[in-house]
C-alpha cells in the first residue's frame, strides 16, 4: 500500500521543485516565452496584427520590407506580417490536433499491449513494422489522396500513422513500470487491471511520452506546413505558413519576402517546442551517469 | 625509505594532480612520493576516490578529463612529467604498461583479440606480420589461455571475464614492459578467478623481472601479492612500508581501520568493523590531515596541521600526530597476529 | 561477415511485414468512397470501359480473391496501368527511380560530410563555445522544413548569387552532381542535424570509454586510436540512425523534388495524387515501402558486419 500512495503524494511537491529547476534553464525559459507568444498570436491575432490580413491594398503591391510593412506586402498588397500572425491560429491548431488524438490512441493501445503482452503484442509489433516501412510523409499523403485535401483530412491521415509512434513508446514505458514493486503490490491488493494501468502505471510512465509529444508538435508544424505547401493541407485562402510560402513561390525573384518571411514563424515556433522538449527530456532523464 | 636490495626503476616525487580551474583546483593527488624497485610489487591501497587510480594514470599521462600534473616522475633518469605526448607515447605500452579494472569494457568489442595484441607489437616493435602472430600466440599462452593458437580471431565477447583479464595482461606484456600498472585488476572478477589472476601477475613479475604497481581497495589482495604497500587517503599517503610490517604492525589509524575491517579469527555472526563515515569529497578536504574527520583518535590540531611522513624503523613511513593513541585505540589485536 | 543463416532469417522476417504492407495498400484504394473503377478510369470512360476496369481489377470477385490477384500481379511485377501517363506503372516508376535514388544518396553523402567533422569538433570540446554554437545552428536546422530550406537556397544561391542552377536534371553524372546540389543540400541540412546530434553524443561516450583509455595506455598513435577505436565504435549507432532515417530521407526527397522540379518518384507521387491516378499511387507507395525495407535490411547487414556481437542471434 505504501508504495502505491507514495507514488501519488510525492508528485505535487516534486512538480514545484521540478518547475523551479526547469525555469533555471535559459533554454527552457526562451522556449516557453516563444510558445507563450505563439499562443497569444493564435488566440488574439487581432491584437497583434497591424493590418487586416485580407485587405487588398492595390497601391502597395509587392513592397519590400519597410517600417510600415516589416515583412513586406504580397501580390495583392496584403500585409505579410499580419497574414503570418493570423496564420498562427491555423498552425498552432495543427500542432495540437495533428498530435493529440495520436497521443490518446497511442497511450491507450500502448498501455494495454504493454500490460497484457501475448498475442496482441505480437500483432501490434507486426503492425508497427509495417507502418514504419512507409516513409511518414508518403503514407500521410497517400491517405490524404484517398480522403481528399484539407485540414481535417490531414489530421485524420497524420493520426492514422502517428499513433504508432506513441503506442510504441508507451508500450516500452509500461513494460518497464510493470516490473516495479508497486505494480505487483496493486495486483496483490486485488485492484482491477484497468485501475492498475490508468491510475498507477501510466502516471509513472507518462513523462517521456509527454516530452515526445512536445517535440512531436514541432514535427507536426513542419509536416503540416509541408502539406500546406504541397497543396494537400490547409487550403487557400486560409492563412497558413506553408500556404503563404507556396503563394510566394512564383515571386521568388521579384518578391522573396512573400515566401521567406513566413518561414521565420515556422522556425521560431518549431524551436520553441523543441527547446522546451529538450529541456524537459534533460530534466526528466534518470540520473545514472 | 629505500628499497634497499633492488635497483629503483620508478621514483615518484611530490606528485600533485589537479583538475578544474587553476584558481580553485580540485586536488586529486597531493604530494605523493614513492619508489618501485625492479621486480617489486607495490600495493597502492585506499577507498574509491582516494586518488590511487589517478596516481597511476598520472604516471602515464593519460588522466581524463585533462588535468594538471606537477612534481617529478623519474623513469630511467627521465622526468615523465616534462615529456611531450610523442615521447611519452614511446614509453607507454613499451616500457610501462597498464591494465584496467573492467575486463568487460576495456577491450574494444569490435576488434579481434589477435588484432588488439598485434597493434601493440606494431607500435612498439619491428616484428613482421608473421612474427607478430607468433608472438601474439606466445603471449596468450603465457597468460594461460587454453588453445591460444585458435583464439586470435575471436572477439572479446567470446571470452569469460577472467579470460578477458588474461587477454588484457597479454596485451600489456606484448613489448616486455619493465613496469606494469594494474588498476584494480581483480575487482570485477569472482573470488576464485581473482586468485588466479593475482598469482599470474606475481609469477610474471618474478619470471620477467617486471615491477608492478597494484592498485586495490582490498587489504587481502595486498597481503597475498605485494612486497610493499602504500596506503592512500584523500589523495595523500598515510603509511608506506613492507607488506609484512604494515599488515602485522600497522601504525596509521586509517591502515588500522582498514585491517580491522577484514574479518580474521572472529566468532561467527560478529558484526564486521567498518570505518565510520564516508570518504571525503575532493573539494572538502581539510588543510590538515585528510583522515581527521573520520579518525577515532584525532586531536584538535589534526584538521589544521598536516602531519609529515616520518620514518619508523628502517623501512616504514607514517604520517600521523597521534601514533600512540592509535595503537592504544585499536588495541594489540593486530600486533598479535 | 554476417553468416548466410543470419541473412536468410532476416529476409524471412520481412515476409509477414510485407504481407501487412500489401494489405494496407490494397485496402487504401478499396476504401475510396464510391466505385474504385470510376476513380481509376478516365473521366470520359464508357460503361463498357468501366466494366473492363472492374474485371481487370477483379472487382467482380470477393475481396480475399481480389487480394490474392493483387499479390500475384505485384509479385510478377504487374502494378497496373497509369491513368495519367497511359503506360504500365512499373515502367513509369522504374524510369523515374534512378533520379530519386541518386538524389537520396547524394543527400546522405552531403549530410555525412557536413555533420561528421562538426560532430567531432563539438564532441572533442564539450560545452565550449564552439560546441554550443554548432549545436545551436543545427537546432535551428531541425526546426526548418525541407521545402523552406530549399526555397532559401534557391533564392539566395540560385536566384540572387546565380551560383547554381534553379532546377532541372543533368545528362551526365557530373552534370547531375552540379544540377542536384541545391536539392540534395536541402535534404542534407535537415538530415545532418539529426546525424550531428546522435554522432556527437556517441563520440562523447566512446571518447570516454575504457577501451579508448586502454588504447591510449598502450601507446598507440592518436591516428590509430581515432580511426580504429573511436570512429569505428561511434559509427555503429550512427549507421543505425542513418538506416532508421531512411523514411525521413524519402519524405525529404519527395518535397525537394517538388520544390526543384526534379523528375523523380517523389514528384511523380504528388502528380499522381493531383491526377487521382490510383494505380500509380498504389505502385509508388509500394515502391517507397520496398526502398525502406531494402535500406533497413542493408543497415542490419552493415551493423552486424561492424559489430561482431550482433552476428550470433
Amino acid at each position: 500500500m505504501n508504495a502505491i500512495t507514495q507514488s501519488h503524494s510525492r508528485t505535487r511537491g516534486r512538480l514545484a521543485a521540478f518547475l523551479a529547476r526547469a525555469f533555471a534553464r535559459p533554454s527552457f525559459v526562451i522556449g516557453i516565452a516563444i510558445l507563450g507568444l505563439s499562443l497569444a498570436f493564435a488566440l488574439f491575432p487581432q491584437l497583434f496584427a497591424p493590418y487586416d490580413p485580407l485587405a487588398f491594398d492595390l497601391q502597395a503591391i509587392q513592397q519590400g520590407p519597410s517600417l510600415k510593412h516589416p515583412f513586406g506586402t504580397d501580390n495583392f498588397g496584403r500585409d505579410v506580417l499580419s497574414r503570418v500572425i493570423w496564420a498562427y491560429r491555423v498552425d498552432m491548431q495543427m500542432a495540437f490536433f495533428a498530435t493529440i488524438f495520436a497521443l490518446l490512441i497511442g497511450l491507450t493501445v500502448g498501455a494495454f499491449v504493454g500490460y497484457y503482452g501475448g498475442i496482441a503484442d505480437v500483432i501490434f509489433g507486426r503492425c508497427v513494422d509495417a507502418i514504419i516501412t512507409f516513409p511518414f510523409l508518403v503514407l500521410v499523403i497517400a491517405i490524404v489522396a484517398v480522403l481528399g485535401p484539407g485540414l481535417v483530412n490531414m489530421y485524420v491521415a497524420i493520426t492514422a500513422v502517428n499513433w504508432v509512434y506513441y503506442a510504441r513508446l508507451t508500450r516500452a514505458e509500461i513494460m518497464a513500470q510493470k516490473a516495479n514493486d508497486y505494480a505487483a503490490a496493486g495486483r496483490v491488493l486485488g485492484y482491477s487491471d484497468r485501475r492498475i494501468i490508468f491510475r498507477h502505471l501510466l502516471p509513472n510512465a507518462i513523462s517521456p511520452i509527454l516530452v515526445y509529444w512536445m517535440t512531436d508538435m514541432a514535427l507536426a508544424i513542419l509536416l503540416g506546413s509541408s502539406l500546406g505547401y504541397l497543396g494537400l493541407g490547409a487550403q487557400p485562402p486560409a492563412a497558413e505558413w506553408g500556404v503563404l510560402i507556396a503563394e510566394g513561390r512564383n515571386f521568388l525573384m521579384t518578391a522573396w519576402w512573400m515566401s521567406l518571411m513566413p518561414g521565420i514563424a515556422i522556425v521560431l515556433t518549431g524551436l520553441g517546442f523543441s527547446l522546451v522538449g529538450d529541456a524537459l527530456a534533460d530534466l526528466l532523464r534518470p540520473k545514472g551517469r | 625509505m629505500e628499497s634497499t636490495e633492488k635497483a629503483v626503476v620508478l621514483d615518484v616525487r611530490h606528485l600533485r594532480t589537479e583538475f578544474g580551474p587553476r584558481e580553485r583546483p580540485l586536488v586529486a593527488v597531493d604530494d605523493v612520493s614513492f619508489q618501485v624497485g625492479q621486480g617489486e610489487i607495490l600495493g597502492l591501497v585506499g577507498e574509491s576516490g582516494s586518488g590511487k587510480s589517478i596516481t597511476l594514470r598520472s604516471i602515464l599521462g593519460i588522466i581524463r578529463p585533462r588535468g594538471h600534473v606537477a612534481g617529478e616522475i623519474l623513469w630511467n633518469g627521465q622526468d615523465l612529467v616534462l615529456l611531450d605526448e610523442a615521447r611519452l607515447r614511446r614509453i607507454r605500452g613499451r616500457e610501462i604498461a597498464m591494465i584496467f579494472q573492467e575486463p568487460m569494457s576495456s577491450l574494444n568489442p569490435l576488434l579481434t583479440v589477435g588484432l588488439q595484441i598485434q597493434e601493440n607489437l606494431v607500435a612498439h616493435t619491428d616484428l613482421d606480420a608473421k612474427a607478430r602472430k607468433a608472438r601474439a600466440i606466445e603471449l596468450l599462452d603465457l597468460v594461460g589461455i587454453p588453445g591460444a593458437r585458435n583464439r586470435l580471431d575471436d572477439f572479446p565477447h567470446e571470452f569469460s571475464g577472467g579470460m578477458r583479464q588474461r587477454v588484457m595482461i597479454a596485451i600489456a606484456l606484448a613489448s616486455n614492459p619493465k613496469l606494469l600498472l594494474a588498476d584494480e585488476p581483480t575487482t570485477a572478477l569472482d573470488v576464485t578467478i581473482q586468485d588466479q589472476i593475482l598469482r599470474l601477475i606475481q609469477a610474471l613479475s618474478r619470471d620477467l623481472g617486471m615491477a608492478v604497481i597494484l592498485v586495490t581497495h582490498d587489504m587481502g589482495v595486498v597481503a597475498e601479492t605485494c612486497d610493499r604497500v602504500a596506503v592512500m587517503y584523500g589523495g595523500r599517503l598515510c603509511e608506506v612500508g613492507t607488506t609484512t610490517d604494515v599488515i602485522a604492525d600497522a601504525r596509521h589509524p586509517y591502515s588500522l581501520g582498514l585491517l580491522r575491517s577484514i574479518p580474521r579469527d572472529v566468532a561467527p555472526r560478529t558484526p564486521l568493523y567498518s570505518i565510520p563515515g564516508a570518504p571525503p569529497a575532493l573539494n572538502a578536504l581539510p588543510p590538515g590531515c585528510a583522515f581527521s574527520a573520520r579518525c577515532p583518535v584525532a586531536g584538535r590540531e589534526c584538521p589544521d596541521v598536516r602531519p609529515a611522513l616520518e620514518a619508523i624503523g628502517s623501512s616504514r613511513l607514517v604520517g600521523c600526530h597521534h601514533l600512540e593513541d592509535a595503537l592504544a585505540h585499536f588495541g594489540p589485536r593486530e600486533a598479535a597476529q | 561477415m554476417p553468416s548466410l543463416s543470419y541473412l536468410v532469417a532476416r529476409l524471412l522476417q520481412i515476409i509477414p511485414t510485407f504481407l501487412l504492407v500489401m494489405i494496407f495498400i490494397f485496402l487504401l484504394v478499396r476504401l475510396l468512397p464510391g466505385d474504385p473503377a470510376i476513380a481509376m478510369a478516365e473521366a470520359k470512360a464508357t460503361d463498357a470501359q468501366l466494366e473492363q476496369i472492374r474485371h481487370n481489377l477483379g472487382l467482380d470477385q470477393p475481396l480475399p480473391m481480389q487480394f490474392l490477384v493483387f499479390v500475384k500481379n505485384t509479385l510478377t511485377g504487374d502494378l497496373g496501368r497509369s491513368i495519367m501517363l497511359k503506360a504500365p506503372v512499373t515502367e513509369v516508376i522504374l524510369s523515374r527511380l534512378p533520379t530519386t535514388i541518386f538524389l537520396a544518396l547524394y543527400s546522405v553523402l552531403l549530410a555525412i560530410l557536413l555533420a561528421g567533422p562538426l560532430a567531432f569538433l563539438a564532441a572533442s570540446r564539450v560545452n565550449s563555445p564552439v560546441d554550443v554554437a554548432i549545436r545551436g545552428v543545427f537546432q535551428v536546422g531541425l526546426s526548418m522544413p525541407v521545402f523552406y530550406i530549399g526555397l532559401l537556397l534557391l533564392t539566395v544561391l540560385a536566384a540572387q548569387l546565380r551560383w547554381f542552377p534553379v532546377g532541372g536534371y543533368g545528362k551526365s553524372f557530373l552534370a547531375n552532381l552540379y544540377h542536384l546540389i541545391l536539392p540534395a543540400l536541402s535534404v542534407a541540412l535537415y538530415t545532418s542535424a539529426i546525424i550531428l546530434r546522435n554522432l556527437r553524443a556517441s563520440l562523447i561516450e566512446v571518447l570516454d570509454a575504457d577501451y579508448v583509455q586502454f588504447a591510449r595506455a598502450k601507446g598507440l598513435s592518436p591516428r590509430i586510436i581515432m580511426t580504429r577505436h573511436v570512429l569505428r565504435n561511434a559509427l555503429v549507432s550512427t549507421v543505425t540512425l542513418l538506416g532508421l532515417s531512411i523514411g525521413n530521407l524519402m519524405s525529404g526527397t519527395l518535397v525537394t523534388e517538388t520544390v526543384f522540379a526534379i523528375p523523380g518518384v517523389g514528384r511523380l507521387m504528388l502528380e499522381a495524387i493531383f491526377a487521382r491516378d490510383y494505380p500509380l499511387i498504389q505502385g509508388l507507395t509500394l515502391t517507397f515501402a520496398v526502398l525502406v525495407s531494402v535500406v533497413f535490411l542493408l543497415t542490419d547487414v552493415v551493423q552486424s558486419w561492424l559489430d561482431p556481437r550482433l552476428r550470433q542471434s
